[in-house]
This record gives structure tokens, C-alpha cells and sequence, in this order.
């Protein structure tokens, strides 16, 4: 019986990992290449769930194969396969996959939630005088998604011209009902946190909640 | 407002984006994931949490600070 990989994220070939990095459960890394590709993977011990640990040693493997001109791209978590997989999959698109490390090579991904200060939209919060119970709820639910709607246009522009691709995700409920991703070329990072914290500061009543670095994971899919 | 809370909060929050990317973005290559959290945004629960935990604290502190 062949044994299963864990899959960590796919590189340029001659891309080896580190010897100091491990993988899940302390696991020795080691590459696949085919096609011009090589994948990170480790040996699967045990079946292994979502467990914080679990999760971090994932990202730290992708974070490894970052350099300054490769950024590979980052796998799911939660995909295993035999070497005669893995290799049968890369090579049913080598040009995809390449494409995207094309794409992805020298940049970075960031995160922007405009975050609401104020309580969350639920019926509590928001009470309605008696005479007209339904509507003053629904003026303000509008008021609210005009705002977060111009919150994510702000961001947008601000950083418009200093990404290499963004992906917004909307319609969660909540104090953070937007999220922005962008992917950045290394030279513009600076640039581009000057230009989020330009427009922080002009829109004092919306804090925007700032992450990565990351390796590319919004992008990936 | 959560000037005092800021760095727990903001740790525990990197901490939920990271988990929100490494199990729900990133590519799908065998077409078979064991973990799928697909239209669950854990940041969103996260961020209801901490700023809950905000909320509770801050009445604590003004419930306390009422008492003296």
C-alpha cells in the first residue's frame, strides 16, 4: 500500500524545502516535482484534524517556500494523496499551475476588514419608536450597508494603483461585513500600508483591521 | 474603545484570519478536502466574541468603578 502525503503548496521546480522547517506533527519535508512543478508535502502518520497546532505547522510550511521571487501557491488544508496522485494531478494542468506562480511571483497577501465600532445590527440594538415599528430598522440597516459599501470603495481606491490583485468578499453580518484581500508586489508593501494608514486616519469612524503578510491564500482557489 | 483590549484582541483576531485562510482559501488539488468550512465566516464569529469580551469588561470596569 502506497503511503499518503500531505500536501502543503505547489513551487517552481528545484524549489527544495529547508531542512531546519518540519511539517504536521513534526514530519520531515520533502518535494514531489513533475511537470516542472514540485509540491511540499510530508508523510501522513495519522489522520490529522483541524487542530490549532495542526493549522499554524500548515502555514509555517507555506511560509517557508516564500522567497523573494518565488511565492508558491498555498494548498488547503486537509489534502492528502499517494505519490501517483499528486504526480497525475500536476500534471493534468502544468500550465495552470504555473501560470499562478507566475502571478503570484515577488507579492505578498494583505487583509482589510473595515471594522464598525458601533454595536452589531440586530433588533435589540436597533429600537424602533412604537408608531412605526418596521421602518426606522430598516432606514438604519440601509444607512449601515451604504457606509460599509463606501468603507470598501475607500479601500479600494486607496490602494488601487499599489495592488497586483484584489478579492472582496461582502455580505457577512457583523462589526466587520467586508473583507478585502490584495496581493502586493514586494516593492509596493511600504507604499501600500502608507496609503492604509493615510486613509485610516481620515476616516476616524471606521477602524480598519490590518493583516499579514500572508502567502497568497485568497488568490489560490 | 479598546484601547486596553487592542493587542489580546488584535492577537486573537490575526489568529482567526489565519485560520479562516488556511481552511477555507488556498487552491484544491485532489478534489477531495477533509475540512470544509465554506460560507462560515470564523472571523466574523471571532470578532462577535472578542468584542463582546470588550463589551463585558468595560461594564465590569464601569460596575466597579460605580461601587467605590
Amino acid at each position: 500500500m502506497s503511503e499518503r502525503l500531505w500536501l502543503y503548496c505547489v513551487t517552481p521546480a528545484a524549489h527544495p524545502p529547508p531542512s531546519d522547517v518540519s511539517g504536521i506533527g513534526g514530519a520531515p519535508l520533502h518535494a514531489i516535482d513533475e511537470g516542472g512543478l514540485s509540491v511540499w508535502v510530508s508523510t501522513v502518520a495519522r489522520s490529522e484534524g483541524p487542530a490549532l497546532r495542526s493549522i499554524q505547522s500548515h502555514n509555517r510550511v507555506v511560509e517557508a517556500a516564500l522567497t523573494d521571487t518565488v511565492t508558491p501557491v498555498p494548498l488547503r488544508f486537509g489534502q492528502t494523496a499517494t505519490e501517483a496522485e499528486l504526480r497525475a494531478m500536476l500534471l493534468a494542468d502544468p500550465a495552470g499551475w504555473k501560470q499562478r506562480l507566475a502571478d503570484f511571483a515577488g507579492a505578498l497577501e494583505f487583509g482589510v476588514r473595515p471594522l464598525r465600532t458601533d454595536r452589531p445590527m440586530t433588533a435589540q440594538n436597533v429600537r424602533p419608536p412604537d408608531a412605526f415599528p418596521g421602518r426606522q430598522f430598516l432606514t438604519e440597516l440601509a444607512r449601515r450597508e451604504r457606509e460599509a459599501s463606501n468603507a470598501t470603495a475607500a479601500v479600494h481606491d486607496a490602494v488601487a494603483g499599489l495592488v497586483r490583485m484584489e478579492r472582496i468578499v461582502t455580505g457577512t453580518r457583523g462589526p466587520a461585513s467586508t473583507s478585502l484581500s490584495h496581493l502586493v508586489a514586494r516593492e509596493r508593501v511600504a507604499d501600500y500600508r502608507h496609503a492604509l494608514r493615510q486613509l485610516d486616519e481620515r476616516m476616524p469612524d471606521l477602524q480598519l483591521m490590518t493583516s499579514g503578510p500572508w502567502p497568497p491564500w485568497s488568490f489560490a482557489a | 474603545m479598546t484601547e486596553s483590549a487592542a493587542p489580546a484582541g488584535m492577537q486573537q483576531l490575526q489568529l482567526l484570519e489565519l485560520v479562516n485562510r488556511v481552511l477555507d482559501r488556498g487552491a484544491v488539488i485532489s478534489g477531495e478536502v477533509m475540512i470544509s468550512i465554506a460560507g462560515v465566516d470564523l472571523v466574523y464569529v471571532g470578532l462577535q466574541l472578542v468584542l463582546t469580551s470588550v463589551e463585558t469588561a468595560r461594564e465590569r470596569h464601569i460596575t466597579a468603578t460605580g461601587d467605590e
